[in-house]
């Protein structure tokens, strides 16, 4: 409980530096000073976010660090910041991945007339989700979610001449004002119950609180969590997002701002373990998201379609160790997949440039003897997103999984670890369609062979050297947490062992049938997919099903259908009808009542000395009868 | 005999008021073209000593309260805080009046200061003769203040209304006060305390309480006793129209807590019966102030109706005589004194640019013409409108909350939608001036009044320069402005974001009843 002001600088800085890039770019004020101090503002608030994280240490397990930012003068209700286990290790991540993206786009983006504009977005960004993942409760949290919904909404639409960027960006907005609505529904049944919103005060105390109100601050706040982390059935806004910049969708769509789910859900753990449909909703929606993703990255030609599918089945793991109570785990996936998954989506930046701005990966082939650099990092990813050890994926994932056997759940086992499989083949596939075989025949040498920019090879160069290394961070320790449950602390592995119908496995039994079944799966999936798609690949037949996985398995078609066109009519049925009729008259009528009581008014103050004079005498005389009479 | 001891609780009004005495004095004695200078710099100065004394002052009473000249005036933490709250708005109220042209600018500083210590003194006071001789104090200036454009016909208008029926409310308030005197035998708050407590209360000393209600009533501009207000700070210098609407009501608040927490007996449910005619009053003018302000064009009139509505505001809270609802008082006082200080200052600065004057139909396009004065007055103009995270949200939200734990619903439903009603009145002045010039102001009549009609565009006008004093005078009179301005908009903005200093600084002000 200690008091710590460089909490308050994480936020700060990129904010400071989002309202300074803005406001210079309607100046003559040099443009790439304005980026460099924007880089800078995000640079420094990575150094605040280690130096916190160093103090935690000190005070870690039992303390965590605390920062006022004011209060109202009403209890619980205020806006403070919480460095604790959770907290730090992510604002680690989001200032971290997010300075190197902030240098990548130095490069990417120098071209773009919007350069500066682009920084203050991401800047903006930064903030919001250091807001987000600091708040020390429910509507600091609350504000930091809607936040980085704007900031996303503006750095998907960053591209606004564009009708499909344009269209994207509100239909994030829209489905994240769905999740919105049941976040805001859940909190409200938190303050109703606890009379508090504050992490501290509501989370030790959860399991107190009887199962009906559990359950409905659960599964609301898991619409939230879904819709933000784009998750089963709230995906679909995410593989449209792509529409954005290449590092937007590095940034946002991969690395942070769409684990804020995992997020959620870890921070207010107590409240969903306690809620006797929470683990079951939480697993069954990350069990659900793996394979959606996996299945429907299968068939995608669209080189960011396929890593925005693979990020809504990779957080579906996330999601999946939340639910099993490997809260440890699903944060140890969050930092590494962050590392892979942008380094990756930073990679198909360099592709999709190298191919004259085609995302189609049928078109593409043969780049990996133009650009070794590419070549290699990009391998680095896609090795360490399939989890071949030692890379950092195969850690994380396999603590996860392991932890869904230790918990009781074989067939959520089963099904991750087929998931695993599906993974290696997609982006084994992505792979060497991109880097093997022969050039096609649209691109052109000259643009194949351009070097890389200098920042941009800083960035995919630390991110792939995180990659390897990653795994061998030490898992994070949630145990000085508020409310934190005793499982929590021990990280991935029950303590227990797990009684799977006859028969029983130990953690070491269960940790080693993991590995091997991983592996081996992880290398047929793998192997298969180089077989087809490797440097003699044979032509590929497009069935039924590769056309429905290449359409998101029609998700989409059926919410227009059911959702959007009926809601449509009814929003045009009020609009033409409702609204200027029965709305707008009752609000009409109300202006016209206060006008005509507001001429009443002014009719008493004509300005003559004698009636001012007279309306106090009435006074006088009233207050005297009342004192006189009545009292 | 009165000692030295006895100087200490008055120190900083007397500071004031010695002042105001030298001001006058460096007029006479200093040469001609420095005379000016020499006024405001003797002005300042004294607000700086008083100061001086203040912080000294104030260490001194968290102890326990201090009281002189035989417990006439007592200081204690409640009149401290006053009397810092009121230092900071004659501080800014000097400041804003480098902007303003005057030919005899020594006697008008003169009779600021006086005004000032007299509001000062309202707050200490420990007997009713106290009480009454510091009210005619600073009323008396304000007359004269008002008046000061002799040439203006409506300044004289203005000054004569206000002197005629400001008359007669302290003739109530003199009326009611001997009355209590009759029922107790003295006029020391102590005694009537007693008295009070005593139980068995004469006929008179209702009917005292009731006068006395509409004294404290028209100096805070409560419906009925409100109709001086709007003619008197259309008429007044605008500087004087925010020591008017900060000041007057600022003291008048303060004397009133003191005076309820002292006359109201303590038995029984006396408290209710006594309180109610004032809970009305309190929702009466929020609703006829918010209602009036809808149709003013005269800016100044629109701040007078907008100080009409806010003195509801601020007498809710006190209705249940509880420490935290004088605590909450205070607060939003506070803030609305910057606040109103500063949307007038924004005002002078228009006028003297001669840029507008306080004619809203004026304020078309300001934004085009003066970019930092329109920003300025949308700020000042959106904080009483309630526009977070300005004082004029968190004291509106925070004297909701009191409001309801108080089981007060139908007040807290009168400032609900007074608000709404005050923010339309608000919101058109920010649009004007943010549209283009030319587009026809949301006016539903042109006039709002035979005084606004016969009113001319603005303090400004018909003014003789006769000392060429333009150019000392310009730089000044932007730097004082800027200073007052950016005091203010540091006050409001603090204060919204932190409740809880203040608010920890003016608890238990007064013993719960």
């Amino acid at each position: 409980m200690d008091y710590n002001r460089l909490l308050i600088l994480i936020p700060v800085l990129p904010l400071a530096g989002a309202v300074v890039s803005a406001a210079g770019t309607q100046t003559r004020i040099n443009r790439r000073f304005l980026v460099g101090l924007a880089c800078t503002a995000v640079g420094l608030s990575f150094v605040a976010a280690v130096l916190v994280r160093l103090q935690y240490n000190a005070v870690a397990p039992e303390g965590y660090l605390q920062a006022t930012l004011w209060s109202w003068g009403m209890n619980g209700i205020g806006l403070g910041l919480l460095g604790d286990g959770i907290s730090t290790w992510f604002a680690l991540v989001v200032t971290g991945v997010g300075f190197l993206i902030h240098l990548y786009s130095v490069g990417y983006m120098a071209e773009d007339p919007g350069f500066a504009r682009f920084f203050a977005k991401l800047n903006f960004f930064i903030f919001a989700m250091s807001v987000l993942v600091l708040a020390d409760g429910f509507i600091g949290m609350l504000i930091g979610w809607a936040n980085v919904g704007v900031a996303s909404y503006l750095l998907i639409g960053f591209w606004h001449q564009r009708p499909a960027a344009a269209a994207a960006a509100r239909k994030a907005y829209w489905v994240n004002a769905v999740g919105e609505v049941g976040l805001i529904l859940g909190f409200i049944v938190l303050l109703t119950h606890f009379g508090s919103v504050s992490f501290a005060d509501v989370l030790p105390q959860a399991w107190t609180a009887p199962a009906g109100v559990l359950n409905a601050a659960a599964l609301l706040m898991l619409v939230g969590a879904v819709a933000k982390s784009a998750q089963l059935p709230l995906h679909v806004w995410l593989p449209d997002a792509m529409q954005g910049p290449t590092p937007v969708s590095a940034l946002i769509h991969a690395a942070t701002m769409v684990t804020a789910g995992v997020y959620l859900v870890v921070r207010a753990h107590p409240i969903f373990a306690a809620a006797p449909w929470g683990p079951a909703a939480v697993s069954v929606v990350g069990i659900g998201s793996v394979l959606f993703g996996a299945l429907a990255a299968l068939g995608q030609t669209d080189i960011k379609r396929v890593l925005a599918f693979s990020t809504m089945s990779q957080v579906g793991y996330m999601m999946l160790g939340a639910g099993v109570g490997a809260y440890a785990a699903a944060l140890f996936h969050f930092a590494t997949h962050a590392f892979f998954k942008a380094l990756l989506f930073l990679g198909a930046g360099v592709i999709i440039h190298r191919f004259g701005g085609s995302q189609d990966i049928r078109r593409m082939g043969g780049l990996g003897r133009y650009q070794p650099f590419t070549y290699w990092t990009f391998l680095v990813a896609t090795l360490a997103l399939v989890g071949l050890p030692p890379l950092s994926g195969f850690y994380s994932k396999d603590a996860i999984i392991v932890s869904a056997l230790m918990a009781g759940h074989p067939w959520l086992w089963l099904l991750a670890v087929v998931g695993a499989g599906l993974t290696a083949f997609y982006m084994l596939r992505l792979f060497c369609l991109v880097f093997t075989g022969g050039v096609s025949p649209d691109a052109s040498h000259e643009e194949l062979g351009h070097s890389v920019p200098a920042v941009k090879v800083i960035a995919l160069s630390v991110l792939a050297v995180l990659s390897v290394v990653g795994g061998f961070l030490a898992m994070p320790d949630l145990s000085g947490v508020p409310g934190a449950l005793p499982g929590a602390a021990a990280g991935a592995h029950g303590a227990a062992e797990a009684a799977l119908g006859s028969w029983v496995v130990t953690e070491s039994q269960a940790s080693l049938y993991t590995m091997g079944l991983l592996l081996v799966v992880s290398l047929v999936g793998g192997g298969l997919a180089v077989w087809m798609f490797g440097p003699r690949r044979q032509p590929v037949r497009e069935g039924m099903l590769s056309r429905a996985a290449l359409q998101g398995f029609y998700v989409d078609h059926v919410y227009r259908a059911v959702f959007v066109r009926p809601l449509a009519a009814v929003a045009r049925g009020v609009g033409d009808i409702m609204d200027p009729y029965v709305i707008d008259g009752a609000v009409n009528g109300v202006a016209k009542l206060t006008a005509s009581l507001a001429a009443g008014v002014r009719r008493l103050h004509p300005g003559h000395l004698r009636r001012y004079a007279l309306a106090l005498m009435t006074g006088v005389v009233l207050m005297l009868l009342y004192f006189v009479l009545m009292v | 005999m009165p000692g030295t001891a006895d100087l200490t609780p008055i120190a900083p009004l007397a500071a004031l008021a010695v002042g105001a005495l030298v001001v006058v004095a460096a007029d006479l004695l200093a040469p001609r073209s420095l005379a000016r200078p020499w006024a405001y710099a003797a002005a300042l100065a004294a607000v700086v000593l008083a100061g001086w004394y203040w912080t000294g002052l104030w260490q001194s009473v968290q102890d326990g309260p201090l009281t002189s000249f035989f417990g006439a005036f007592v200081s204690d933490r409640l009149s401290a805080v006053l009397a810092g709250m009121m230092l900071v708005t004659a501080c800014l109220v000097v400041l804003i009046s480098l902007a303003h042209k005057e030919r005899d600018m020594a006697g008008y500083l003169s009779l600021v200061l006086l005004a000032a210590s007299g509001m000062m003194a309202l707050g200490g006071a420990g007997d009713l003769m106290v009480l009454f001789t510091a009210l005619e104090l600073f009323s008396l200036s304000l007359y004269a203040l008002i008046a000061f454009q002799r040439e203006r016909e409506a300044a004289k208008e203005g000054a004569f209304k206000y002197l005629v029926l400001g008359s007669m409310a302290s003739g109530f308030l003199l009326y009611g006060f001997g009355l209590i005197y009759g029922a107790v035998g003295s006029l020391s708050l102590d005694a009537i305390a007693a008295y009070a407590a005593g139980g068995d209360l004469s006929p008179l000393y209702h009917a005292g309480f009731a006068l006395s209600l509409v004294g404290f009533a028209f100096k805070l501009a409560l419906v009925p006793f409100h109709a001086w207000a709007p003619d008197a700070y259309q008429a007044a210098p605008t500087p004087v129209a925010a020591l008017m609407a900060a000041g007057t009501k600022a003291a008048a608040l303060v004397a009133l807590a003191r005076f309820v927490w002292t006359v109201v007996p303590p038995a029984g449910d006396w408290a209710a019966k006594y309180m109610l005619p004032l809970a009305v009053l309190s929702g009466v003018s929020m609703m006829v102030g918010s209602l009036a302000t809808l149709f003013q064009t005269n800016v100044k009139r629109l701040l007078a109706y907008s100080s009409i509505t806010h003195a509801g505001y601020l007498v809710m809270p006190i209705v249940a005589l509880q420490p935290e609802g004088l605590s909450l008082t205070l607060y939003y006082l506070f803030g609305y004194m910057l606040m109103s200080v500063g949307a007038f200052g924004v005002v002078a600065a228009l006028q003297r640019r001669d840029e507008t004057g306080d004619d809203l139909n004026a304020y078309q396009g300001l934004y085009a013409r003066q970019p930092w004065l329109a920003v300025l007055l949308a700020f000042f103009f959106l904080a009483l409108a309630g526009m977070p995270p300005t004082v004029g949200m968190t004291g509106k939200l925070l004297i909701i909350g009191a409001g309801l734990r108080a089981g007060t619903g139908w007040l807290v439903a009168a400032l609900v939608v007074s608000t709404v009603i005050s923010a339309y009145a608000y919101l058109r002045v920010v649009l004007a001036a943010f549209r283009t010039a030319g587009g026809p102001v949301a006016v539903a009549e042109a006039a709002a009044g035979p005084s606004a009609s016969t009113d001319s565009t603005g303090a400004g006008d018909g003014e003789p320069d006769t000392v060429d004093e333009a150019k000392w005078s310009s730089a000044w009179a932007d730097i004082g402005l800027g200073v007052a301005l950016v005091v203010a908009i540091v006050g409001v903005v603090g204060l919204g974001l932190l409740p809880e200093a203040f608010l920890n600084a003016v608890e238990g002000l007064l013993p719960p009843r």
